[in-house]
Order: structure tokens, then C-alpha cells, then sequence
């Protein structure tokens, strides 16, 4: 794809569960494109033989022993939800299905 | 001697000249009283400050403490306990963390008193602050102009004198970036060095805690507070924590730096190179050896960084979803609610979710994102072949002086190219550090020297060393000149 049209943007905000307004809708069709076409320069790089770097090359900690653990006080993680029954301990969504 | 702001104030109060609470309490005023223009500040943290700084007083074991009575700004991505914490998002605007971040414990434990939390670019994400819910920051020796970002406003903090030390977050040159167009030191160490637990994921493979202060000295101290593994944070490592303060004290001679010349080719302001070939021969005169190094790939790295942070943000972001924290905007159907609630995102954070959607989605993966992981390897190769022959690589840490405000945001590509010197290290894991190398008409310019991994003792080493070198050959010193 060279250019974004209206509908492809949409259907991006769509699947990444955003809302756009109007105006948003219009300069991002703009803008999209010419991010794209400026970071698609890199497919100039030869890189056929080449493995994906996925990280940083830390040397990480390993795993941890499988042991329970400390962990934050259930009541204090669900009073920073925005709906939340702290009794059940659960954080509340709006109803996902009908009957 | 060089002033060292932050371990001076703690000799003090290990002395018993100051209380840490009158200290405490003097930064407070003063953070209230700076020009509100300055927009450094997001959430002020005084009855936590005042607490703690009191609690240091009362403490008859607090003598050796590295940071004792320190007054430290933190960038709003890190989360303490019971202090806002929004990263610059209205999403997060009432969000209180049940928890403190690993830093914020380990700065608290050093003796350091937290006092504010600093405006930043939304998520993180941006190089002028200007993507902050809370407005833009301004550069305070041209209120026109940016501060940089996305950690603007702890670099302000730091550059006003209303603290002498504060934290910022690196994912492409966040405190390098802000740090050189503020004039003051800002280090990124190396990938794993810093625990990140508590800091707001933007881009997972990239982030890493970072520090600004006024002289290199300070934040040597504090990175060796902040340094070393955390089990709540696997990407952390056990690498041995060097002496950082004893190698401000060493001298340059012997160490061998490398200046990519063709990275200098374009774009770069003339002022911008006349201040770093000035600071190169600078660390020439200190004893050092120049060589010219070639780092092919660089050149893709903006593009490259590009595609791996959206990527990332958009899969990291999906947790803000009204459901566990921040705010929620109501919908019929659960599908409503998330979009609404995610309406709230500002727009460069939309754009890179949407971006990264796409450039992870089947058909689009081979072309975008896993060619940037390839190219990304490729960046890293060329450091570790540059790290055979030199010791430090040097470049401009920015093209330009601080860009007025405005003056990008209708071009996100321009935007990205603010960070052309900076996003390298983060690609490659490896630790930089910015040091102020003089003037541009009035706007200050920094140096960036980068290092192998964990080569942070050898760049802290060649910046004290040039910092010692550059006294007094450039001024103006008072931020508040300029005002």
C-alpha cells in the first residue's frame, strides 16, 4: 500500500479499538502515508541472510524459582480501577453477552 | 573542582549544616514560585517530600547515605506510590499508583527525597514535550522554543537549579534530547542496567530508565543508586555495578574516541558542528586519541526506530482499556467502552498505535517490522565492530538547537528526525550520555558520547574529563539570564 485512504485508516482505528473524531480521520489518512513512506527506506538494506533482532542484547536475570511471591494488596490495585466491586474482588465491564 | 550540585547539598546535611526538611522545604517554594510559562511540573508531591525529609532528620543512621536529603524530580512515567502518576496522558489523569517504582525505592533508600513529578510527552512519546495532556514545556533560555522530550520537564528541573538531580525514561534519546537542549548532563546507561519496574511500558526492547543532573559527577552518583538486577524486572541483569564516581575522577589520556564523520554530512546546524569539533579537539588537548569510525547503518536508524517503537507501543498500550486503571468512558458494548476510553489518547499516541497495528498485521510484518528487527541487528553489528578499535564514539547528541514550539507538530517525520543522533544507542542497548559543549546563539548544544554495554564507567569517565576540560569556556551559566 503507498498511500492511506480514508477506509484503510478506519479500519486500522477499528482494530486498534480507537475512536477518531472527523479531523482525526482526515490527518491521519495524510500523515500515515508519508510516516510509511519515510520508514520504508530500509527496505533498501540488504538483510536476506540476516536473523531478526528481537532485543536489546541484555544479558537477562533468568527465570526465578516457581515460588509464591509478595504481590500487591488486591484492594489497593482494584481502588485504581474505575468500576470495581471490591467485595468479589473484580473490576466490572460493561455486559459482553445478551440474555 | 567542578560543582556537583546534588553531592554537595548531601555533604551538607551529612554534616549537619542543613536539615534535609529545610532543604526539602526551600525546593518546595521555589518549585512554586518558578514561572508557571516553564510547565516543568505536573504533580508537586509536598506532604510526601516533607514526610520523608522529616523522616531523614529523625534517623540517627543516615550519614553515609549517597543521596541523603537529595530533592529529586521524577518524569511522570514512573510510578510512586500514592502520587499521581498520569505519563502525560489524560487517560491516567487521576491515576494513583498502588506502588513505587524500583527507582523511586532505591533513590528513597540512597536518602534522596522525591518533590515532583515532571511533565513529559504523552506515553513518553514525542521530542518536545508538546504531546503532554498538560500542556507544552518551554525551554527556560527561550520560552519560544522547546525543552526538548519527551522527559522536557525534569531536564528543565534540573537546568533551573530547582533540583539538582532528576529521573527521566530513554526509549529513542528522551533525556539525552531534552538534557542537551536544556544545557545540563543526561545519561542513558545500557539496556538492563536499570530496573524498570513501575516505569510505564512505552516500547519494551528499547526503554530504560535515565538520569539528568548538573554536573557528570551527579549522575554518577546516581546511577550507581539506581543500578544493579531487580526480580520484578527479568530484563534487568546482574552485571557487576562499576565504581561510576571514582571514574568521573580519571583522566581522558589513553582512551581512544571515534568520531563518525559521515553521520555529520546532513542536516546538521553549522553551530551545532563548529560546538562539537570545538568539544572533539577539547578532548584531544585532555590527552585523548581521535580516530574516525564508520557506523554504515546508522543513517536507517531513525526509520528503523520508528517501526520498532510503534510495533511495541501499540501492543503495550493495549492494557489502557478503562478496565483496571485510569479513566473510563462509558459505552453500550464492552467494544464501545475501549474505543471511547482510547479516544482520549492524544494524537501522536493514536498515530503510533495505528502505525504499529499496521506494520505488525499479516502481510505488512515481513516488509516493516521484521525487516526493521534485521536492520536493527545490523546497527547493533556496526557498534560492536566501531567498539574493536575505540574506546567512546562522540557525536552532537542533536542536529539542531531547541526548535521553536510548534514548529513540528504538523510533521511527525521532522519530529522523529530531532532524535537522528540518539535512537542508535537505544537500538543497539548500549549506554550514552550528553554533556553541555557550549552555545548557539543563545541556545545550548550537547555532546554525546557513547559506550559498549555496560561501558557506562568509560563515557562518565571522558565526559567528567571533558567537562573539566571545557570550564569556563563557554558561559552563560545562569539559566535565569535569560529570562
Amino acid at each position: 500500500m503507498s498511500t492511506f485512504t480514508r477506509h484503510d485508516v478506519e479500519h486500522l482505528a477499528s482494530l486498534a479499538r480507537v475512536e477518531l473524531t472527523d479531523d482525526e480521520t482526515a490527518l491521519f489518512t495524510r500523515q500515515l502515508g508519508d510516516i510509511l513512506a519515510f520508514v520504508r527506506e530500509i527496505q533498501a538494506v540488504e538483510t536476506s541472510t540476516l536473523e531478526a533482532t528481537t532485543d536489546a542484547g541484555a544479558r537477562a536475570l533468568g527465570l526465578r524459582d516457581d515460588a509464591v511471591q509478595p504481590s500487591l494488596d488486591r484492594g489497593e490495585v482494584l481502588g485504581a480501577s474505575p468500576e470495581a466491586d471490591a467485595a468479589s474482588g473484580l473490576f466490572k465491564v460493561p455486559r459482553v453477552l445478551n440474555g | 573542582m567542578m560543582a556537583r550540585p546534588a553531592l554537595e547539598l548531601r555533604d551538607t546535611i551529612a554534616r549537619g549544616d542543613r536539615a534535609a526538611a529545610a532543604v526539602c522545604l526551600d525546593t518546595l517554594d521555589r518549585i512554586d514560585a518558578a514561572p508557571q510559562a516553564w510547565n516543568a511540573f505536573i504533580t508537586v508531591a509536598r506532604e510526601r517530600a516533607l514526610a520523608r525529609a522529616a523522616a531523614l532528620d529523625a534517623r540517627e543512621d543516615t550519614r553515609s547515605l549517597p543521596l541523603l536529603g537529595v530533592p529529586v524530580a521524577v518524569k511522570d512515567n514512573i510510578c510512586t506510590r500514592g502520587i499521581r502518576t498520569t505519563a502525560g496522558s489524560g487517560l491516567l489523569d487521576s491515576y494513583v499508583p498502588p506502588y513505587d517504582a524500583a527507582v523511586i525505592e532505591r533513590l528513597e533508600a540512597a536518602g534522596a527525597v522525591v518533590v515532583a513529578k515532571t511533565n513529559c510527552d504523552e506515553f513518553a512519546m514525542g521530542s518536545s514535550t508538546e504531546h503532554s495532556a498538560f500542556g507544552p514545556a518551554r525551554n527556560p533560555w527561550d520560552l519560544e522554543r522547546t525543552a526538548g522530550g519527551s522527559s522536557g520537564g525534569s531536564a528543565i528541573a534540573v537546568a533551573t537549579g530547582l533540583v539538582p538531580l532528576a529521573l527521566g525514561s530513554e526509549t529513542g534519546g528522551s533525556v539525552r534530547q531534552p538534557a542537551a537542549l536544556c544545557g545540563v548532563v543526561g545519561l542513558k546507561p545500557t539496556y538492563g542496567r536499570i530496573s524498570r519496574y513501575g516505569l510505564i511500558a512505552f516500547a519494551s526492547s528499547l526503554d530504560q530508565v535515565g538520569a539528568f543532573g548538573a554536573s557528570v559527577s551527579d549522575v554518577a552518583a546516581c546511577l550507581s543508586v539506581l543500578a544493579g538486577p531487580d526480580p520484578r524486572d527479568a530484563t534487568s541483569t546482574p552485571a557487576p555495578v562499576d565504581d561510576y564516581l571514582a571514574a568521573t575522577t580519571q583522566e581522558v589520556g589513553g582512551l581512544c574516541i571515534g568520531v563518525p564523520r559521515a553521520m555529520m554530512a546532513d542536516g546538521v546546524d553549522d553551530g551545532v558542528r563548529r560546538a562539537f569539533g570545538a568539544a572533539v579537539e577539547a578532548l584531544r588537548s585532555a590527552g585523548a586519541v581521535i580516530e574516525e569510525v564508520e557506523l554504515p547503518h546508522s543513517r536507517y536508524a531513525t526509520a528503523t526506530y520508528a517501526i520498532v517503537v510503534m510495533a511495541e507501543a501499540s501492543s503495550n498500550l493495549s492494557r489502557f482499556d478503562g478496565v483496571r486503571y485510569g479513566t473510563r468512558v462509558e459505552g453500550d458494548t464492552l467494544a464501545e467502552m475501549y474505543a471511547r476510553t482510547r479516544a482520549r489518547f492524544g494524537q501522536e499516541v493514536k498515530r503510533r498505535i495505528m502505525l504499529g497495528t499496521y506494520v505488525l498485521s499479516a502481510g505488512y510484518y515481513d516488509a516493516y517490522y521484521r525487516k526493521a528487527q534485521q536492520v536493527r541487528g545490523l546497527i547493533r553489528r556496526d557498534f560492536a565492530r566501531a567498539f574493536e578499535r575505540v574506546d567512546v564514539i562522540a557525536t552532537p547528541t542533536t542536529p539542531t538547537p531547541a526548535f521553536r514550539l510548534g514548529e513540528r507538530l504538523q510533521d511527525p517525520v521532522q519530529m522523529y528526525l530531532a532524535d537522528v543522533f540518539t535512537v542508535s544507542a537505544n537500538l543497539a542497548g548500549i549506554p550514552a550520555i550528553s554533556v553541555p559543549c557550549g552555545w548557539v546563539e543563545g541556545l545550548p548544544v550537547g555532546l554525546q558520547l557513547t559506550g559498549p554495554a555496560f561501558g557506562e564507567a568509560t563515557i562518565l569517565r571522558a565526559a567528567a574529563a571533558y567537562e573539566r576540560k571545557s570550564e569556563g569556556t563557554f558561559g552563560p551559566s545562569d539559566p535565569l539570564a535569560g529570562c
